[in-house]
């Protein structure tokens, strides 16, 4: 009875015996987790984007309320100069053209490009490869805008004209049988301007339907891209080191491969391999702070902060406090931090016998009198009282971060302030405080540049002390513009809980 | 499993294992949950251990005419899985490779020959005449087994 099989098969079957592997749950679990450091290391940049979001977009709308009072209302051409341009669109090269003896046309031209349509399309799966066929379909819209500097008085008469400023949007050619977009290749236009036919024709793969004399002309094309990408299954994940080319070779074993002996497992050779030194995989490491720490607020140049008359006058630094929550996120040595905390600053200025010398900047309050309540007093202090909500956005970078149990960081980004609280007081030797108005000349929102170092303790592993020596430096403390160069010291000192 | 396999021993068969292992915890920040993850792992051991075996020997080409039989009958095999799975980790390097990767794990010739980075007939000769020499070290273990039933032993 012979039961030929082929070879290969039989070993197959047989060896298929020996396989354990994990139950199909262990596979799919493992998988999950997977998935989980993957959503993970998302929200690591997700935090710090947000922030940047906002704290760019609150720059933007400050600058751009700043730069509305500055403008000359004398020029309201330039503003809308301004306000017409696209910051979205790709403006090109102007051409120049000669028209005629005198006249000289430019044709500016603006383009945009918008991804239309995108399409995956399966071809083929084999045990190793999935094929599919990606087509993106893009629009380009040329606009381009004809500039003659010649003044002409007829402008707004001219029929030409007004049609001009409707833009004729162009024809577009698609197939849409199977999924892709034809390349249109043929141009067509009836009667355009000669000095414009040049222009167009320049630009191939287009379809105009063109204006008799269209000084504003909309071009639409239609780019399609066929890509063929071959998605391997799991080939395209592997490290690129474990295949190594090598030049093709016929080959067969030197050794006498129909040697049967019963070869002795060879002894166990320990071979030195050298490893190239790999860091452990990087998880992103969340860590949650709170502090509370002392503050010192002051002029780098020592100007006042309220009148340029009160500059040589001797100024205090009284402590006040700084306080808030900040949540990390370190990627191995970097990172970034971002929070919210509250800010108070104090600055007391030792008025002289003329007490406050300039009213301009200090919005009094009406039922007080200075000279009656502090007059006769030898030591008068001028306290001005501020407090900011602080969100701040700063770099992390790790000067020293290892198993020991301190730990030693470098940070620097900005804060967007808002300010709360705007107090000036009189005190004296007989009052002990009084508060008399509040400051004109100090913006609503305000921002700093900050600067601090880290130091951390490890308590346990989830739990550390931390001692962050701060400086700030503010950039749009005034309104107006102001000589003082307002700063702030303050040692946030805290607990943080990394998760 | 799948090093003993790829492997002449059990000794080299956890050094792959144990490369591969390095290999997938330093690269798995790169796997991209395109495939099963255990594809991806097994397709990482395999790779190991071609890259072990595959530089090791410089192999001469020669013409095999695969007209030879490479069938056998199934009751000659009815050995232990250890001897099965020795006669393959015997069986010269490439020929292991090439005979492994095409019979147990349905590679094509031609993913073998960019793997190996051989020709594909060079796969194909070497997989002949793997299952050649596997052929006939069965026959030789059963010639030996009943000439010790043939003596009373």
């Amino acid at each position: 009875m012979e039961n030929k099989t082929e070879i290969g098969k039989v070993i197959k079957n047989k060896l298929d015996n020996l396989d354990k592997s994990p139950s199909d749950f262990v596979w799919s679990k493992i998988e999950k987790d997977l998935n989980n450091k993957r959503r993970k290391r998302i929200l690591f940049w997700l935090i710090p984007s947000i922030l940047t979001v906002i704290i760019l977009s609150s720059l933007l709308y400050i600058n751009s309320d700043f730069h509305k009072e500055n403008i000359d209302p004398k020029t309201p051409s330039q503003k809308n100069a301004s306000n017409s341009t696209n910051s979205k669109n790709e403006t090109l090269p102007a051409n120049l053209q000669k028209k005629g003896s005198d006249e000289i046309t430019t044709v500016k031209k603006t383009k945009t490009v918008k991804l239309v349509k995108q399409s995956t399309k399966f071809v083929t799966s084999t045990n190793e490869y999935e094929e599919y066929e990606v087509v993106k379909k893009y629009k380009v819209i040329i606009k381009k805008e004809q500039i003659t500097s010649k003044p002409i008085k007829t402008t707004a008469k001219d029929p030409n004209t007004i049609n001009a400023k409707k833009p004729i949007v162009a024809y577009k050619k698609g197939n849409s049988k199977n999924g892709i977009a034809k390349k249109i290749a043929k141009s067509s236009f009836t009667k355009p301007k000669k000095t414009q036919k040049k222009e167009i024709n320049k630009i191939s793969k287009t379809t105009i339907v063109g204006n008799k004399t269209p000084k504003n002309v909309i071009l639409e094309k239609t780019i399609a891209e066929k890509d063929t990408i071959t998605y391997n299954n799991f080939k395209k994940d592997l490290p690129t080191s474990i295949i190594i080319a090598e030049p093709k070779m016929d080959s067969v074993a030197k050794k006498d491969s129909t040697d049967l002996k019963k070869k002795t497992t060879p002894k166990r050779e320990y071979k030195e391999r050298k490893y190239t030194p790999q860091t452990a995989e990087i998880e992103p490491e969340f860590t949650i702070s709170v502090f509370y720490g002392p503050a010192l607020f002051g002029s780098l140049n020592s100007k006042s902060m309220i009148s340029p008359r009160m500059d040589d006058l001797s100024k205090s630094h009284p402590i006040t406090s700084h306080y808030g929550v900040y949540v990390k996120t370190m990627f191995d040595k970097i990172g970034f931090r971002g929070g919210f905390s509250k800010i108070n600053l104090k600055t007391s200025t030792r008025l002289n016998q003329n007490l406050i010398p300039d009213y301009t900047n200090i919005n009094l309050k009406t039922e007080i009198n200075v000279k009656e309540t502090f007059g006769e007093s030898n030591q008068v202090d001028l306290v001005q009282n501020l407090s900011y909500y602080e969100l701040p956005l700063e770099f992390n970078y790790a000067i020293k971060k290892d198993e020991s149990k301190i730990g030693i960081e470098a940070f620097t980004g900005f804060s967007f302030l808002i300010l709360d609280k705007n107090k000036l007081y009189l005190k004296s030797e007989n009052v002990s405080q009084q508060n008399i108005g509040e400051a004109k000349n100090l913006s609503g929102a305000n921002f700093s540049y900050n600067l601090g170092l880290g130091l951390s303790y490890k308590l346990t592993e989830r739990i550390a002390l931390d001692i962050n020596p701060l400086f700030k430096y503010y950039l749009s403390t005034f309104n107006k513009n102001e000589e003082a160069k307002p700063y702030s010291i303050s040692l946030q000192s805290g607990v943080s809980y990394k998760f | 499993m799948l090093s003993l396999k790829y492997c002449p021993n059990e000794a080299e068969a956890e050094d792959n294992l144990h490369d591969s292992f390095i290999e997938i915890f330093t690269n798995i920040k790169n796997y991209k949950g395109n495939g099963s993850f255990e594809g991806w792992i097994k397709r990482i051991t395999i790779n190991k251990a071609i890259m072990r075996y595959k530089q090791s020997y410089l192999l001469t080409a020669i013409k095999d005419d695969f007209s030879q039989d490479d069938t056998v009958n199934e009751s000659e095999i009815d050995f232990s899985l250890d001897t099965i799975l020795s006669f393959v980790q015997e069986l010269p390097h490439q020929y292991r490779l090439v005979f492994n990767l095409y019979e147990l794990d349905d590679y094509t010739h031609k993913e073998i020959a960019t793997m190996l980075s051989i020709s594909e007939s060079t796969s194909k000769s070497n997989l002949h005449r793997a299952k050649q020499i596997l052929k006939s070290k069965i026959k030789s273990k059963n010639t030996f087994y009943y000439s010790k039933q043939k003596n009373g032993e």
